[in-house]
């Protein structure tokens, strides 16, 4: 008993005399204070992480180089574990307790939406890595987003079928949330475009053949065909659609956009279309191309320190943190003027397109930040 | 207009076939030991894996590949059967049932960590070439599907009907307190039972993943779908549950062709549940559960 209260006692003194040691060092440099909300553990751990391992990566460098204005970077990493009352609890202990500068996070859409009530009313300025563009439809105070949205890809894709000429298309996507997003973006923007829809069906993600649906299409008037669905969804509906050996054009939305995709649809997948961000292009973009540097740097230093290739997930993290790091260094820490100088961005160019953000946008990014790819020989090359 | 016909109607026969394996292993096993199986669908699943795993990736021969596979996934049902249900145990339907569920996520998250999240698939039988008829383009899989799934129906039948070992095995399932004076020895039948139902889950997989590949998470919704179709034929009758498979692709296929492909799962559902509602039993009058009920309560 004795002997336990004496440890105690002890830990109690040692507990004080880190606060004490701390607080001096909080009077020689106050560090930034940058909140990191992130999905780190679970399934969806790969998104969080590769966000994470970015920003350190621009953390340390930045760090090393002395900080900014003299004043190291501290990040506090939490874990989401992709639930949105956990992103909702880490956020307000980020502005609570931990009194934080800015916000860097969350990792995904259905976390984003519960979150953005909190950042605007506690004036946090906020950048968001997750895609849907109703983080800023409407426009919100304190909250700005990297990747490309629906919209502008969709748009992407919709002006390269009135390029080649398509004025009629058959619409297919799956009944979930991936689907919805998709589906509502092409029927609100096709008309833009001179593109009538004259077929819209339904599937779900759990359809093992979807040829009944397909052998529709086949006998309507469409010239191209639009898939909006994700996960093995447009592996079978890619299948079905050579099994029935309809040669209109496909083009699937970006949720397809990757090897996984190309592995188990095989030589299948040759000319299938999806528009997307620059990122997965990376080399392989023209030599003009104000991404490519961009991407190629990011890749570069991701690769040396971690020794893997880093995904888009981390990319749209990394432009988040470089814009907000970029506009502490020119407005400092206090919050307004942080705020506005995030607003101000202008011309920054980052490895999801060139960001500028205005009152109006605060997604920053315009057509030119999505290209289309076209799949040949088992890879994502660009299409023409 | 007869070449969409004909192509739902392949695309009917084609993923009926896959629900009515998964419908008659979810009715043997009600019929061996009077409860749910939801970890049907895993054998399936486990099935398509390891064979995609064998005879994908590390490309041995078919005729190491199949039996390897079959005997992993019926060795795991009897581990299932042996570590979590226990036929004869006095545990109660829902409890077991439960277990079932618990089972098959851990299958599903067992299968994450020895694999991935990724969808896998392996080559076809016969290769990918679709074959044209009437109008509509077949895969050749598809024949696969279909007849392997006659001939497994067509055996199963055969073997509860006409030889000793089957005969003894319906014996243990309609009256096993009787079964069991005469001789027969009950947990051994139900025991095979369970073997007999993965075997036919394992098939399934392995058959139908080149046309509609596998990931660790599908088991689950197959289940699903199987257990309908076990429902609508009429709970453990073979031939009902067969039956039932087909029916729900026929309803969901036609109705994605004729009606709207959002709507097919509507049209499936308003179709069971009327059925249900004039005939509980089902199409084949098998055993409803408020049966299955008392003959527990007889063996207790």
């Amino acid at each position: 008993m004795n002997g336990h209260g004496k440890r105690r006692l002890g830990a109690v003194l040692s507990l004080f005399g880190a606060m004490v040691l701390g607080a001096g060092a909080a009077l020689a440099a106050d560090p930034i204070r940058i909140g990191a909300p992130l999905i780190l553990s679970g399934t969806g751990a790969f998104v969080g992480s590769a966000s994470k391992n970015a920003m350190e990566m621009v953390g340390e460098r930045v760090n090393a180089a002395g900080g900014i204005g003299g004043r190291k970077i501290e990040f506090l990493f939490y874990d989401t574990e992709a639930k949105p009352d956990v992103a909702v609890r880490m956020v307000k202990r980020l502005i609570e307790s931990d009194n934080v500068t800015a916000i860097v996070g969350v990792s995904s859409s259905w976390e984003a939406l519960p979150v953005l009530p909190i950042v605007e009313k506690a004036e946090v300025p906020t950048l968001i890595p997750a895609s849907t563009d109703q983080i800023v439809e409407p426009v919100r105070k304190w909250v700005f987003k990297t990747p490309a949205g629906d919209r502008i890809v969709v748009a992407k894709m919709l002006d390269h079928m009135r390029a080649k000429g398509i004025k009629k298309m058959a619409l297919v996507s799956t009944q979930d949330g991936y689907g919805n997003g998709g589906r509502e973006q092409v029927l609100k923007q096709a008309k833009d475009f001179g593109i009538e829809v004259v077929f819209d069906d339904r599937y779900t993600m759990e359809d093992t053949d979807v040829t009944p649906m397909l052998a529709k299409i086949k006998r309507s008037e469409a010239k191209a065909v639009v898939n909006w669905s994700a996960n093995r969804a447009p592996v079978v509906m890619t299948l079905n659609y050579r099994q029935l050996g309809i040669d209109l054009p496909l083009y699937h939305g970006h949720g397809a956009l990757s090897d996984g995709y190309l592995k188990a649809v095989g030589d299948k997948a040759d000319g299938v279309m999806i528009s997307g961000v620059k990122f997965q292009a990376g080399a392989s973009l023209p030599d003009g191309d104000p991404q490519k540097k961009a991407i190629g740097d990011f890749v570069a230093a991701y690769k040396a320190k971690y020794g893997a290739e880093p995904n888009q997930f981390g990319s749209a993290a990394y432009d988040a943190l470089n814009i907000l790091l970029s506009a502490i260094a020119k407005a400092g820490t206090d919050k307004v003027k942080l705020r506005d100088a995030i607003e101000a961005t202008a011309g920054h160019v980052g490895t999801g397109g060139t960001y500028n953000y205005s009152a109006a946008d605060h997604a920053g990014l315009k057509l030119d930040a999505v290209v289309v790819y076209k799949a040949e020989g088992g890879a994502w090359k660009l299409a023409n | 207009m007869l070449g969409e016909i004909v192509q739902a109607s392949f695309s009917a026969l084609t993923v009926g076939s896959l629900y009515a394996l998964v419908a008659v292993g979810v009715a043997l096993i009600f019929n061996a030991a009077n409860f749910i199986n939801f970890a049907q669908g895993e054998f399936v699943m486990l099935g398509g894996m390891i064979m995609a795993s064998l005879y994908g990736d590390m490309a041995w021969p078919l005729v190491l590949a199949l039996p390897v596979t079959i005997l992993i996934v019926v060795a795991v049902g009897f581990a299932l059967m042996k570590v979590s249900i226990r036929p004869g145990s006095s545990r109660s339907v829902v409890a077991v049932l439960i277990v079932t569920i618990g089972a098959s996520m851990f299958l599903s998250g067992v299968a994450r960590q020895v694999w991935d999240a990724d969808i896998h698939r392996f080559p076809a039988f016969s290769g990918d070439q679709p074959i044209a008829f009437a109008g509509a383009a077949i895969a050749p899989q598809s024949l696969w599907i279909i007849g392997v799934t006659v001939l497994a129906v067509a055996c199963v039948t055969l073997f509860f009907h006409m030889t000793v070992l089957g005969k003894a095995m319906r014996a243990a399932s309609v009256d096993p307190v009787a079964a069991g004076l005469m001789g027969i020895n009950v947990p051994l039948m139900a025991a095979l039972s369970f073997g007999l139902s993965a075997l036919l889950g394992a098939v399934a997989g392995i058959v139908a993943t080149p046309l509609i590949m596998v990931d660790y998470a599908g088991g689950m919704l197959l289940a699903i779908k199987g257990l309908s179709a076990a429902m609508l034929g009429g709970m453990g009758s073979v031939i009902g549950a067969a039956i039932g498979g087909l029916l729900i692709a026929g309803l969901e296929s036609f109705s994605a062709a004729f009606v709207a492909s959002s709507l097919k799962e509507v049209v499936t559902f308003l179709v069971i549940i009327n059925v249900l509602l004039f005939l509980p039993r089902g199409l084949m009058g098998g055993r409803d559960s408020e049966n299955a009920a008392q003959d527990t309560n007889l063996e207790d």
